[in-house]
């Protein structure tokens, strides 16, 4: 490949965007559902086999989608908010899911404000993955001649990256009983004021 | 499926209609016909000694005497061989803080106001130790306070002694206590060593007066930090996990806030060890009642203040669901004088809100009409006293756990769960099903049982029933 033109090309938007997003939710999709299905089997072995492998890979569909989807994105010729919103698919997703599974309990609100911060935690991992995958994939790229700069502009590559070390420096004080009791205090100050 | 059969009690349960036969009956007669106390006999005239021993997220089963494979817990097991082991004992709410607040109060957590871990402690509340204290007592609280809010100025305590790092929960190594209100340095690294050194010091004091004394153990909560001299017990002990175990049920769907994280089964016997090590430290206490030569006018009473889960129903830690891993305790009551064939294991059910009247009773002072729970000294006097045929179990919803708001009757065979939202309804019959694997509500059987049920649930909850 000689070089890629963003959005352009052989590779339509089915290729380049739809088709990896639909993937990674599928198997995502997948996953869960066969955690959940895996209660169900009798037999010890089976369903802890079942569990553990569907809930590995559960996990691995939501926080490192982007290991394989931007990579596929970004040299099918995806444009960046194509390739960013492929990588951060699942995330979205799965947050959703999980606050649905919130508001069993809570109101809307409440469920919300408990998904955007869990939104805060994910997304920060998820840009920053994308951050270093963009560059990989430059650097990739002009390995093979392609006329591009391997680094990107710094506020894209530096910002997510910072933004992730703090939100682990916040999650790392006292044993993460820092950020749960401020996840509360937030909730009690808008909620039970 | 018969509603009836459900509502009885169980057969073997000890549980018959009638008046109880009062030990004090009893004992008079035993003098006009023997002329002699009898080996039971409570001392006259004084009210006894109370020592309340209250610890944290402590399974029903996590005790030698109640089977465990493994744990080894000789001084509470003591205690059941001296006293009485309650089988089924359950609370009211199973979360900490309104469990607490219901042991003190004798109330229901819709009564007393703490609904959950973020709803502060109301000082108008009513405990057993005030009352204790107007009628004679020296009394003590000693240990893990954990009710939101500020501490409170409690009245009626000569001693209090807490602390608040953690926003109360406490830290197992080099925890900060507040003394009477003195914020005070760690002086034993270890916390449940240093709590027992306090209890210590107010049992050892000379006193005139009867005491009673709460000693509220961080242990066994999160994060099971054992001393060291135990980290490295039950280490070839294999955690019996329940059947559909799986070692990612502690990272998902919400469980991931219980904070559980790591291999299961190391947890699992971080968990064993942190019992082991406050069951040590009971029986330093016991010791010292022995020593003291007060242990045979002392009633002990150990309780813990809700369940905890390893992965039954694919859930972890903290109760709160209204399954019977979440809202069984262990419960056990050593009472010299009073408990007729110690060593006996009672079946009727109680409650953490029977704590507190049954303290007053035995202390002789009057139990207020506000108080919810009903004593259980006539258990203890008589092993066929009648107990509860159905009981209340409430929750309400607590940040950031996703369990809905919550009410249930609980009988000794069967328990009806309403959900609110569109979880839905519950019903399990206990006596075929004590896993509670197959809810019943979805068939018609199940549906005609749960109705009646349900009619018993609204006589139970007038006032949950108004407050919504």
């Amino acid at each position: 490949m000689a070089g890629r033109i963003e959005g352009t090309g052989h590779s339509g938007v089915w290729h380049r965007f739809l088709l990896p997003l639909f993937l990674s939710l599928g198997v995502m999709i997948a996953s869960r559902a066969a955690y959940a299905a895996s209660s169900r089997i009798d037999s010890q072995t089976l369903c802890q086999a079942a569990a553990v492998i569907s809930g590995l890979i559960e996990f691995a569909s939501v926080v490192l989608a982007a290991l394989f989807v931007y990579p596929v994105c970004y040299f099918r010729g995806a444009t960046l908010a194509e390739r960013g919103a492929a990588g951060s698919a699942s995330v979205t997703l799965w947050l959703g899911l999980d606050s649905y599974r919130m508001s069993a309990a809570f109101t809307l609100p409440e469920s919300l404000y408990y998904g955007l911060n869990l939104a805060l935690i994910l997304f920060s991992w998820n840009l920053a993955l994308m951050a270093v995958l963009e560059l990989a994939c430059r650097f990739a790229e002009k390995k093979k001649g392609a006329p591009v700069r391997v680094l990107p502009p710094l506020p894209l590559l530096l910002l997510p990256l910072l933004f992730f070390i703090g939100v682990i420096y916040l999650l790392s004080r006292e044993g993460g009983t820092f950020t749960f009791y401020l996840l509360q205090d937030g909730y009690i100050a808008l909620f039970r004021p | 499926m018969d509603p009836q059969r459900l509502l009885a009690p169980a057969r073997g349960s000890g549980a018959v209609p009638g008046r109880p036969i009062r030990f004090g009956a009893a004992l008079l007669a035993a003098l006009l016909l023997f002329g002699g106390s009898p080996g039971q006999a409570r001392p006259p005239d004084r009210p006894p000694n109370i020592l309340f021993i209250l610890s944290d997220n402590q399974r029903w089963d996590f005790l030698g005497c109640a089977g465990h494979p493994f744990v080894a817990t000789p001084h509470l097991d003591r205690l059941a061989r001296e006293g009485v082991r309650f089988a089924n004992a359950f609370v009211t709410t199973s979360l900490c803080s309104p469990s607490r607040a219901s042991f003190l109060t004798g109330q229901y957590a819709h009564t007393h106001g703490v609904r959950d871990n973020l709803t502060p402690w109301n000082n108008e509340n009513l405990t057993f130790l005030e009352l204790l204290k107007q009628a004679g007592y020296d009394t003590a609280f000693i240990g893990k306070w954990h009710m939101p809010g500020r501490l409170p100025e409690l009245r009626g305590l000569d001693l209090f002694v807490t602390f608040t790092a953690q926003k109360g929960q406490g830290r197992y190594f080099n925890c900060p206590l507040v003394v009477n209100g003195r914020e005070t340095p760690a002086a034993k690294p270890y916390l449940t060593e240093e709590l027992t050194d306090h209890a210590l010091r107010f049992l050892g004091q000379t006193r005139e007066r009867p005491f009673c004394l709460v000693l509220s153990h961080k242990a066994v909560h999160h994060p099971w930090q054992p001393p060291p001299d135990l980290a490295d017990l039950y280490r070839h002990e294999r955690p019996p996990f329940p059947r559909g175990f799986n070692p990612l049920v502690f990272l998902t769907r919400g469980n991931l806030f219980e904070g559980m994280i790591g291999l299961p089964a190391r947890l699992y016997r971080d968990y064993a060890r942190v019992v082991t090590a406050m069951d040590r430290e009971i029986g330093r206490v016991l010791e010292r009642l022995d020593q003291l030569g007060i242990a045979d006018r002392t009633v002990v009473i150990f309780a813990s203040d809700n369940g905890f889960f390893w992965g039954e129903h694919r859930l972890a830690g903290t109760g709160r669901w209204p399954y019977e891993e979440s809202i069984r305790i262990p419960f056990l009551v050593r009472a010299p004088g009073i408990v007729a064939n110690p060593g006996r294991r009672a079946e009727q059910m109680i409650l953490n809100i029977d704590l507190a009247p049954s303290v007053l009773e035995m202390a002789g002072v009057p139990v207020p009409k506000s108080m919810e729970g009903r004593s259980f000294l006539p258990i203890l006097e008589a092993a066929d006293a009648p107990g509860r045929q159905a009981w209340l179990y409430e929750y309400f919803r607590d940040f950031p756990f996703g369990v809905p708001r919550t009410r249930a009757v609980r009988t000794e065979g069967a328990v009806y769960i309403e959900f609110e939202g569109r979880r839905g309804s519950e019903f399990y019959d206990l006596r075929v099903d004590p896993r509670q694997q197959e809810n019943l509500i979805r068939t018609r059987e199940g549906r005609r049982v749960a109705d009646e049920l349900k009619r018993v649930l609204e006589t139970l909850d007038p006032q949950a029933a108004r407050a919504e």
